[in-house]
């Protein structure tokens, strides 16, 4: 653990990961993508953060920056991010080595990442007991029949039935729900202050999603861990997240807490995406409320604010030259030149 | 088993277009070395509806419940075990689809078409806009290559693409503009039903919106009947006048769209209501939502009597000995469950 | 809904290119740039033109026998002679034998240039049955036994660079011709097998295992040994291509079939069924313009394997055998320690197959990566 430094006198102490104008270029033969393009978030101890976007904004990529699990392909991330598991022990992520000694342990045993396919976090060749008797050895230095007491608790604490059966179970022999439960019990096995969770109810049915998300509360309160919670679906952000951060070609767009997000957005992008939703109980007309025009490709990127040929506000000569500074409002930050006139819109509506 | 009437090519009501009674598909279970029948996978079991001229009917289910299967069956891209399949020509002429050959169903395919999920794999990339389609112009003989290149520019610019494009390949455009080249091909010799399989679940929320707007306008504009299907609730509130719900293989309830959402007769249907994580957060908190325990079952050996009794809250001693009949009670309602009246449940409009 | 989508995005001509760019330009452009690929396919070009022109590249007959310039080492070329610049030029060859050994060597006479002359009159041939000529490529004009060898000579003082030209020629299409035959066996197999499936594909696969799984060269010495000495050498080597053949088609079966299994799946294929297409147009125009990338660079991988075999059986001496001349059949008078030792030139012919399999291998795996450009 060469690379802790002393704590980082910037950090408020709720303060778990704090990522600085980070950026994620891949340098392609028809340009340079800039996946990541500026991000800045923090999540504090305990708490889950929701990552919305749609496809190619950025949102799992800067995932993969803090775990430095990037392709080989993307050059050097730039910018900060720092995490902090414990008082007193600080990490610089974004200057370990993406293989280093201490990256492995940050990823092992502080920072525990579940995705959509399960299979991407499973070998198929070893059992699931056998896989998180592995971690809980190297990280928790338990011996084997410890290791396999606490795969056992694991299992059952994520609720699959009889686990002192499915411990011996190989990942194929299980159900795509089961499946992601193993892969959540790996992951939290050695009690991460962080999950990283990357839309990993989007390839399930809804009564299964509605069952993974239950269970990720419980663990979540139980074990006080925070979550980022990385998704396209608004209605699960609503369901699970404290606070939300919406993502568009790169950037964040819009950042506060779940009911500002839901209910008093200040973004245009927010704003529309909610909009075009079609929502169970709700009738909102024939016509559902579109966004005008599709996500630009990566390597032709508006200038200015980038959703500025899509935004019904935008204003000639303003949106389309100049980058939106970050505007804040108490705990909401909105990226948009006009985002304080949707202050008074929204409070005309309460 | 079913207790709708059956009705013959004579007695079709004049309003529908689709009558579908009994209808299954088996998948033999072969074990050993001589293939010997072991038993069937029922993929699909006893369905029966009806779809009227000009509606949109709703087929929501999870995977897994066979709603694709049913459309496949009715468009005869597979063969079926049993069931009659009664089709209104565009001459009124009725047709049994079920008894016909491949060879035979040829010339009806012009007047029903598919819309795919997936709009990559179903576009072949070496064909040209005009190829694709014209294809279906080409195949049944109608106008010579200044017509049908006319009629593709005409289509295209009917789903919101600019005829110019008509000489590019498929790689050249986003999903959502995949998604119309497959909506314009299925255009293209003026059906009058078009299923829709999944068909804007692959695109972003932004994308999706328009296209459910375009499929609405172009229902109004040629008076297209439709068959959606879904496992998104909220998409097929919108767009559908009538829904029906399946499980493992058979439907468990169809009504009117909002008698369904706000009075739902089947458990499953109230299950899967609740599981929907709703984009309202403050909502959220105060709605009761009880996960639904368990899996859908293996198609392969179903539970006995009705096949969502191990997973429902409200099951009784009858509901593991009787399969129960899909009824038709008041309001014209048809269900599948032995206490439909008795059960006061609730459903996701307040 | 229309007017926001038409409205957008002006034309672009340099994109449009992109957009309506064929197939095989698609194909064409992710070739080329697969470096590798692209220099093997300039070598195997060259090393075409040299087979279907053997007479006229190769300077010298392939059997003219020179029993005063027998064992003579690849003749050196040099540019000055003297200190002054002359262009290439070699020295004529003067032959020593050593008294104690009997040994025969060659020093080079230094007194006089040779230069090398493009488009020299030598020996008689003619060319392709049409008219008779003596003009070569190359060559050195001067004595008769002023000769240019860039390979040398063997025990019988033939060129071995005419010789290896001329084997080019053998065994090159061998290649070829022996991967024709296994194309139509495993195309017509592969594709019964994949389209049709059930118990045909079941029986097919088998039979396919079975040939794979029989050693090849105890099977190819069996088959070529029952071919009769006394046949003529052309049919000799046309049945000699079709034992390799009987062989290599399995693993074009194999591809033809996995491809015919994964397009029976695909969306499109259902797409067009669903639109009324028949059986025939959905093989023709939606399966097979998919596949022939695919089965090009197939047929490309499995050309090096054919050659390989018939320089394996020639080597063997129970392929074809001389008077012909293949890769394989020069590669005997390579066999004994003696010529390795003091000829190691003789092993040239070795150098030429690695050199085409690998060049073939190289193009194959470019034409692979390149058969779906719509990937990724």
């Amino acid at each position: 653990m060469g690379n802790k430094t002393m704590t980082n006198q910037n950090m408020p102490p709720e303060r778990l990961l704090e990522l600085d104008d980070v950026h994620v270029h891949f340098p392609l033969r028809e340009g340079l993508v800039k996946a990541v393009n500026g991000v800045s978030y923090h999540v504090n101890k305990g708490e889950v953060l929701g990552i919305v976007g749609e496809s190619g904004s950025g949102k799992s990529i800067t995932a993969r920056a803090i775990m430095r699990l990037l392709p080989k392909r993307a050059a050097a991330p730039e910018g900060g991010i720092t995490f902090r598991p414990r008082n007193g022990e600080t990490y610089e992520l974004s200057a370990l080595g993406r293989n280093s000694r201490a990256m492995r342990q940050v990823r092992g045993q502080h920072i525990g990442m579940i995705f959509q396919e399960p299979m991407t976090a499973l070998s198929p060749v070893h059992t699931i007991g056998a896989q998180i008797m592995r971690t809980v050895q190297l990280h928790m230095g338990l011996n084997r029949k410890a290791a396999r007491e606490r795969a056992i608790e694991l299992l059952a604490k994520v609720q699959m039935p009889r686990p002192n059966q499915l411990v011996d179970a190989f990942p194929h022999q299980l159900s795509g729900g089961m499946r992601q439960r193993a892969m959540i019990a790996l992951a939290i096995s050695c009690n991460p202050s962080l999950l990283i969770a990357d839309e990993p109810t989007t390839a399930l049915d809804v009564t299964t999603e509605a069952q993974i998300l239950e269970l990720l509360k419980e663990l979540q309160s139980e074990m006080g861990m925070a979550i980022i919670f990385i998704t396209h679906n608004f209605g699960v952000v609503a369901d699970i997240a404290d606070r939300v951060s919406v993502m568009y070609l790169g950037k964040i767009v819009e950042t506060a807490t779940v009911d500002d997000i839901f209910y008093a957005a200040k973004h245009p992008y927010t704003q529309a995406l909610l909009r075009s939703i079609p929502r169970l109980g709700v009738d909102q007309g024939r016509r559902l409320p579109t966004i005008p025009g599709m996500v630009p490709d990566p390597f032709s990127v508006p200038p200015g604010c980038a959703f500025n040929p899509r935004c019904t506000h935008a204003v000639a000569g303003i949106c389309d030259t100049q980058v939106p500074p970050e505007k804040i409002f108490g705990s909401q930050m909105s990226r948009c030149h006009f985002a304080d006139q949707f202050v008074a819109a929204e409070a005309a509506h309460v | 088993m079913s207790e709708l009437p059956i009705p013959n090519h004579a007695s079709l009501p004049d309003d529908v277009l689709f009558s579908v009674r009994g209808l299954k598909k088996y998948f033999p279970i072969q074990a050993g070395w001589l293939k010997k029948h072991v038993g069937d996978v029922k993929a699909i079991d006893d369905v029966s509806l009806d779809i009227k001229k000009g509606e949109t009917l709703g087929l929501v289910g999870e995977s897994g419940s066979g709603k694709s299967t049913v459309a496949r069956l009715m468009l005869r891209a597979y063969d079926l075990t049993d069931g009659q399949i009664l089709f209104r020509r565009s001459n009124n002429e009725i047709v049994d689809l079920s008894k016909l050959t491949d060879r035979e169903m040829r010339p009806l395919r012009a007047e029903m078409q598919m819309i795919f999920q997936d709009p990559y794999s179903s576009l072949n990339p070496r064909m040209t806009l005009l190829e694709l389609v014209g294809e279906p112009m080409v195949i049944h003989g109608v106008g010579n290559a200044g017509e049908i290149k006319d009629r593709v520019a005409e289509l295209l610019k009917v789903v919101g693409l600019r005829p110019e494009f008509i000489n590019r390949y498929p790689h050249a455009f986003s999903g959502g503009q995949r998604q119309r080249i497959g909506i314009a091909r299925a255009l293209a010799l003026n059906p009058s039903f078009i299923a829709a399989d999944e068909a804007v679940s692959a695109l972003d929320v932004s994308v999706a919106a328009q296209n459910i707007n375009l499929l609405q306008d172009l229902q109004e504009q040629f008076g297209l009947t439709y068959l959606f299907i879904t496992h998104d609730l909220g998409m097929v509130e919108h767009i559908a006048d009538r829904v029906g719900v399946m499980y493992l293989g058979r439907l468990m309830e169809v009504a009117p769209t909002e008698l369904l959402f706000s009075k739902p007769l089947h458990p499953y249907t109230e299950a899967l209501m609740a599981a929907v994580p709703q984009p309202d957060p403050r909502g959220n908190r105060t709605r009761k939502r009880v996960p639904l325990k368990g899996e859908i079952a293996n198609a392969a050996n179903p539970p006995s009597g009705c096949s969502f009794h191990p997973r429902c809250p409200y099951a009784q001693a009858k509901c593991s000995a009787e399969v129960p009949a899909l009824r038709t009670v008041a309001g014209g309602r048809q269900v599948r469950c032995h206490f439909a009246e008795e059960l006061s449940l609730v459903g996701a409009v307040a | 809904m229309t007017e926001q989508t038409l409205a957008a995005e002006p034309i672009n001509a340099k994109k449009e290119d992109l957009y309506s760019a064929k197939p095989w330009q698609l194909i064409w452009r992710r070739f080329s740039k697969h470096i590798l690929a692209v220099i093997s396919l300039w070598f195997l070009l060259i090393l075409a033109f040299c087979a279907i022109f053997a007479e006229f590249v190769a300077p010298y007959e392939p059997f003219k026998v020179e029993r005063l310039r027998t064992m003579a080492p690849p003749t050196g070329i040099h540019l000055f002679h003297e200190g002054q610049f002359v262009g290439p030029f070699v020295y004529a060859m003067e032959r020593t034998r050593d008294p104690e050994t009997t040994r025969v060597s060659y020093e080079p006479d230094t007194s006089e240039p040779l230069p090398i002359r493009l488009f020299v009159a030598s020996s008689d041939y003619s060319f392709f049955g049409l008219f008779k000529t003596d003009i070569h490529l190359f060559g050195v004009e001067g004595g008769r036994r002023d000769q240019i060898n860039l390979m040398g000579t063997d025990d019988l003082g033939r060129d071995v660079f005419s010789r290896l030209i001329h084997g080019a020629r053998v065994s090159l299409s061998a290649g070829l011709v022996g991967v024709a035959f296994a194309f139509v066996l495993g195309l017509t197999l592969g594709s019964i097998s994949g389209y049709f499936g059930g118990w045909i594909d079941g029986a097919i696969q088998r039979l396919m295992e079975l040939i794979r799984s029989i050693p090849t060269i105890p099977l190819w010495m069996g088959l070529a040994a029952a071919l009769p000495v006394v046949w003529d050498p052309l049919i000799v080597y046309v049945l000699i291509t079709f034992i390799l053949a009987l062989i290599g088609w399995t693993y074009l079966a194999r591809v033809v079939r996995g491809q015919f299994l994964a397009l029976r799946n695909e969306d499109y294929v259902l797409a067009a069924r669903l639109s009324g297409a028949s059986e025939y147009r959905i093989i023709t125009k939606h399966m097979l313009p998919s596949m022939t990338s695919y089965i090009i660079a197939a047929l490309t991988l499995a050309v090096p394997e054919m050659i390989l075999g018939e320089t394996a059986l020639s080597f063997l001496g129970l392929g074809l055998r001389p008077p012909v001349v293949s890769w394989g059949v020069l590669l005997q008078d390579a066999q004994n320690l003696r010529s390795i030792s003091l000829a190691p030139w003789l092993l040239a012919p070795g150098g030429a197959v690695v050199l085409t399999v690998l060049a073939f291998n190289f193009l194959g795996d470019g034409l692979r990566d390149a058969a779906d450009p719509y990937g990724q």
